[in-house]
């Protein structure tokens, strides 16, 4: 193989890794959209727990506009995972666990007349979507900036 | 063995552009590889026809947008291109 040939590859390689790149840049979800899940998850186990369950239909609609808008603004969604039995095995999990806190906060609620849960249940589930996020874009992060120095490298 | 299908140029980019998304909208490909939409058009049909791409047409309001996708089988390829690709420059 001629030193013209493995060039061309060596380019092409290059070309490939800078759009991926370019794609994971494109697709890195914003930091508004982190909180703003958190806030709207958080409020939902909040309100579903407490009297105020009928308000939980506005935060439903709320965080379908907040992906809409989120997906507008990228124009991308992000691969979350190349195993999709194991994705949705993680998202049902934590669904579960989300349904589980739901429970717990009505059942202190109105059985034992513990008024605060709503709020702490809300807060510990905000918190816990808030830290996923936060760690997904710090991954993505982290990939973009490895792509970028193996691109740095190479040239 | 290097897959002639994806190894031109811009079907290069498409796929490596595709490969860590699970979607992307055709204009944020377009102007990323700075090509034309026919341009773009004729490099996603090549791809669609060999299964490696998938073209889902939606309205949002009164506009039509294109949300593009690799296959599984066009993520295999890819994945299988740039092991060829990486094999050739390390054996060099």
């Amino acid at each position: 193989m001629t030193n013209e040939e493995i060039d061309h590859y060596k380019d092409a390689l290059s070309e490939a890794k800078k759009s991926e790149a370019a794609a994971l840049k494109a697709a890195l979800p914003k930091k508004w959209f982190g909180i703003a899940i958190a806030l709207i998850v958080g409020g939902l186990v909040a309100t579903n727990g407490s009297e105020y369950f009928q308000y939980s239909g506005y935060l439903i609609v709320g965080l379908g506009l907040v992906i809409a808008i989120h997906h507008q603004q990228t124009g991308a969604t992000p691969l979350l995972t190349t195993n999709k039995k194991m994705g949705i095995s993680a998202l049902l999990l934590i669904i579960l666990f989300f349904l589980l806190i739901t429970a717990v906060v009505r059942y202190t609620t109105a059985q034992l007349g513990m008024t605060w849960t709503p709020l702490l249940g809300g807060g510990l589930v905000g918190a816990i979507v808030y830290m996923l996020a936060k760690s997904e874009r710090e991954k993505y992060i982290t990939i973009i900036k490895e792509a970028e120095l193996e691109i740095n490298d190479d040239a | 063995m290097l897959d002639p299908i994806i190894h031109a140029p811009n079907r290069l980019q498409i796929c490596a552009f595709l490969a860590p998304l699970e979607m992307a909208e055709f204009q944020l490909l377009r102007d990323h590889l700075n090509v034309s939409d026919s341009v773009l058009s004729k490099h996603l049909s090549k791809l669609e026809g060999e299964g490696y791409l998938k073209q889902h047409k939606h309205k949002v309001g009164t506009r039509q947008r294109t949300s593009l996708s690799l296959t599984s089988k066009g993520r295999k390829a890819f994945k299988s291109h740039i092991k060829t690709l990486e094999e050739i420059i390390s054996n060099r």
